[in-house]
This record gives structure tokens, C-alpha cells and sequence, in this order.
């Protein structure tokens, strides 16, 4: 079996590995911390859907509020955003008007998808698409965010072309 | 007669269960072994965040699918059946790199294509890719699938990520790879600190969670594939500088959730040609060998 390396050069060279990790760390910190510098390419892809097959199902839902008028036409939405690192497909429900309920059905980002588990929560709480970008996954967050706003988009462009009742 | 006291009493009256013990023993002490022990304890750790149940069916896809695979060729070339240990690690790394809630279906799909990727891009001595990173890469057209790595225990925190390390630590140690590893790492984030100067967002995240979790397991973990992966040192050096200049390229150019594995596959290439060359070298050397001796023999018949 050939000869292992040396336990001092490999001690030697991780440290000096760990050295320029550091350094890197610090050189990027902050970038990390502000926002975006600069803005990722993001295109989002709406596709309307009744029932979308959900492959990830990680939602929020409220009981519906009836509005005089309304911005939103009844129904469910699915729609894409999309990232440098992936995309991410929501299914947006609005009843009476309101945004009821909120599930992202497919991720294909690199992070988990536990780590914006809390936004469609945050949707239904503000009723916009307005949602905090997660740290450490600001592109799943910004494709989320494109996601609904799409899904919207589409809401109320039913809306428009619905007469009122 | 000196007792053996390695073995349990009650195993010495069963001829089949002392044999398999002992069986089992030699395997674990061979680095699939330890690799395969290293493997069950981190999807012991990660299990629970994604929840058992999800987990487990995960991880059972991705494994069945390679190791029926495994099983299905080695019984239509009509080899003799060995304990499919490789596909097993590879359904594994398929199994913790895909997200836990990737359907079943798809899971075990990545698992076939990762032992037919392995069957079918060799020659008679080695396979040329990792066949766990060309089934993922190939997924991400094919399927669809996205990447979560949550086998390098991403959402834990650091402590765990020490765990990870040490466990690598101790497997590229079994197998003698630390050049390797460490030339990757360098290069890697020498040059993402470098690009952190063009593209400061893309460089930030390379360094921190889940980026460098996932980076620390393909290091360990992937890279180190012996078959896939050279043994002399100096070769060493060069492929990992050349993995991990190709990983940072390709995420600088958009690679996106694959450009860790465009870098592993970049090095499988380079060696893989390597390999060749050299093979030509040496049949080339022994040809001329041959033919010397045959000019040789003429000149004294003559």
C-alpha cells in the first residue's frame, strides 16, 4: 500500500485550507449581510392551474374575509419563479377575495425547502407578496416572492376580465 | 487451544451465523465498510429533520434503485453475484444529495441511472464517472429534481458540520486522499475568494450554509471515489486544483445547484484521459520493446 502523507503536512496543509476559507469568509461578509448587490436575473413563468399535482406541499391557509371589492378573482393560481439557482412553483388559493391559502408545490433550488417553510405564512399574513428574504437562501426567497407575485398577477387579471357580481 | 474470545459463545455452535459474523466484521473493516457505517450514522443524524418516515422512503428509493440495477446486470452478463456494496454507497450519495421530498419514483429513477452511468461509461479495469454525480447531473434536466444535500446536515448548525468533517477526515485518511481533498478545497475557496471581487453575492454564499456543507461532502465523500479518483499524490494535487477551478468557473458562468458536480465530473475527464494516454504510452513502449527484440534476433540470424 503506498505510503500515507505525513499527519504533520496534512495538519499543515487543512490549516492552511481553513486559512484562506477564513479569509474568504471575512473578504464576503459584507456582501452576505446587505442586500443583494446585484440583482439576481429572475423571470417568473405563470401557468394556470386548477388543481396542481403538488410535489412539495409546505403552506399556510386563514379563514376567508368577504371584501366589497375586491382585487382578486376567486380560484386557485400556480405560478414559477425563477432563479439563478432554481425555481420555485406556488399555488396561491383566493377565496372571497382574499388570499387564503398559500403552498409551494416544487422547489428545485439547491437549499431545502425548510428554509422558506415560513414564507407562504407570511403571505397570507400581509396579503401581499411582499415577504422577508430568508438568510442564507436569498435566491429561493427572491423565486418564492416572484412566484406569488405572478400568481397574483394572474388573480387579478381574472378579476379584471370577470364581470362583478 | 486459546479461546477466541473475539467471537460470541453462542455463535460458535452456528456455523452460518459465525460465518456471517465474521463476514459482516471483514466487511466493515474495508473501507465500503466504513464508508457504508459513516453513511448509516449521518442519515441517523439528518433523519429527523426531514422526518423518519419521509426520510426512510427516501433513502430506500434511491438504494433500491441502484442496487436492483446492480443486481439486473450482473444476472443478464451472468457474473457471479457479489454483495452489491458500491451500488449501495452510490444509492446513498443519490439518496442524501436529492430532496428528501423528491417523489419516490424519481429518487429511485437517479438511483438506475447511477448504476447504469457506471456500466456504461467504462472500460474493462474502471468506470470513468462518479456514478452518483452524473445520474444528479443528468437528473436536473431529465427530472427536474432540485438538491438539498441535506445529508451533510446543512440545517444543524456547526457542531455538526465538525461531525462531518471528522467523519470525512477519517475515511480520506482510510483511503489516502488528503492531497486530493485539500488541493480542491484550497482552489476552491482561494478562487471563490477571488471572485468575491466580480461577484461578491455568488461568493458570499459559497462560503457559508448550505453551500460549504454540501462542498465539505462532495470533498470527502465524492471526489474521493477510488475508482473515479487518482492515487498518485502529484495526481492528486492536479485533479483537485482542477475540480475545484472547474466547480468555481462553472458557478461563476450560472452553473447553478450543479456546479459542484460539473467539477467532480470535470476531474473524472481529466483523468479518465490520463489514463488512456498512458495506456497508449505503455502499449506503445512495449511494442517497441518487442519489435527491438525481434531486430535484435534478426541481426544474429543474419
Amino acid at each position: 500500500m503506498a505510503k500515507k502523507m505525513p499527519g504533520r503536512l496534512v495538519a499543515l496543509s487543512a490549516s492552511a485550507v481553513a486559512t484562506i476559507y477564513i479569509a474568504g469568509l471575512v473578504s464576503t461578509q459584507s456582501a452576505a449581510q446587505g442586500a443583494p448587490l446585484a440583482e439576481p436575473t429572475l423571470a417568473a413563468t405563470a401557468s394556470a392551474s386548477a388543481s396542481p399535482t403538488p410535489e412539495v406541499v409546505v403552506g399556510a391557509s386563514a379563514t376567508p374575509t368577504a371584501s366589497a371589492t375586491t382585487a382578486y378573482a376567486d380560484g386557485t393560481y400556480s405560478a414559477t419563479g425563477t432563479s439563478a439557482l432554481g425555481n420555485v412553483t406556488v399555488s396561491v388559493t383566493v377565496t372571497g377575495g382574499t388570499i387564503s391559502n398559500v403552498q409551494i408545490t416544487k422547489v428545485t433550488t439547491k437549499y431545502p425547502v425548510s428554509r422558506i417553510a415560513s414564507l407562504p405564512a407570511q403571505v397570507v399574513k400581509s396579503q401581499t407578496a411582499n415577504v422577508s428574504v430568508m438568510s442564507g437562501a436569498t435566491y429561493s426567497s427572491q423565486a418564492f416572492k416572484q412566484a406569488v407575485q405572478a400568481a397574483l398577477a394572474q388573480a387579478q387579471a381574472a378579476q379584471s376580465a370577470s364581470p362583478t357580481a | 487451544m486459546i479461546p477466541n474470545t473475539d467471537v460470541n459463545p453462542d455463535l460458535v455452535d452456528h456455523p452460518v451465523l459465525s460465518g456471517g459474523w465474521r463476514t459482516l466484521r471483514h466487511f466493515l473493516r474495508t473501507p465500503k465498510g466504513t464508508l457504508l457505517a459513516i453513511f448509516l450514522g449521518l442519515f441517523a443524524i439528518a433523519a429527523p429533520t426531514a422526518g423518519w418516515s419521509v426520510a426512510l422512503s427516501h433513502m430506500l428509493a434511491a438504494v433500491l434503485g441502484a442496487t436492483g440495477t446492480e443486481v439486473a446486470i450482473s444476472l443478464l452478463d451472468r457474473r457471479s453475484s457479489r454483495f452489491p456494496s458500491s451500488a449501495i454507497l452510490s444509492g446513498m450519495i443519490v439518496g442524501f444529495v436529492l430532496s428528501p421530498v423528491t417523489p419516490p419514483a424519481i429518487t429511485a429513477a437517479v438511483g438506475i441511472l447511477a448504476t447504469l452511468g457506471k456500466h456504461l461509461f467504462a472500460t474493462e479495469r474502471w468506470h470513468v464517472f462518479n456514478p452518483a454525480a452524473l445520474a444528479l447531473l443528468v437528473a436536473v434536466p431529465l427530472f427536474g429534481t432540485g438538491q438539498s444535500w441535506w445529508g451533510a446536515l446543512p440545517d444543524l448548525g456547526w457542531p455538526f458540520t465538525i461531525v462531518l468533517l471528522a467523519a470525512g477526515a477519517f475515511i480520506v485518511d482510510r483511503i489516502n486522499k488528503f492531497p486530493l481533498v485539500l488541493s480542491f478545497l484550497g482552489v476552491l475557496f482561494g478562487l471563490s475568494t477571488l471572485l468575491g471581487r466580480v461577484d461578491p453575492v455568488t461568493a458570499a454564499e459559497m462560503f457559508r450554509t448550505p453551500f460549504v456543507q454540501a462542498t465539505l461532502f462532495l470533498a470527502v465523500f465524492m471526489l474521493t471515489d477510488p475508482p473515479t479518483a487518482p492515487a498518485r499524490y502529484a495526481e492528486q494535487v492536479l485533479i483537485g486544483a482542477l475540480v475545484g477551478a472547474a466547480s468555481v468557473i462553472a458557478e461563476a458562468f450560472g452553473g447553478g445547484q450543479v456546479y459542484l458536480l460539473i467539477g467532480v465530473l470535470a476531474g473524472n475527464v481529466a483523468l479518465a484521459l490520463r489514463r488512456w494516454f498512458g495506456q497508449r504510452q505503455l502499449q506503445a513502449g512495449l511494442n517497441y520493446g518487442s519489435q527491438g527484440f525481434k531486430l535484435r534476433s534478426r541481426r544474429y540470424e543474419t
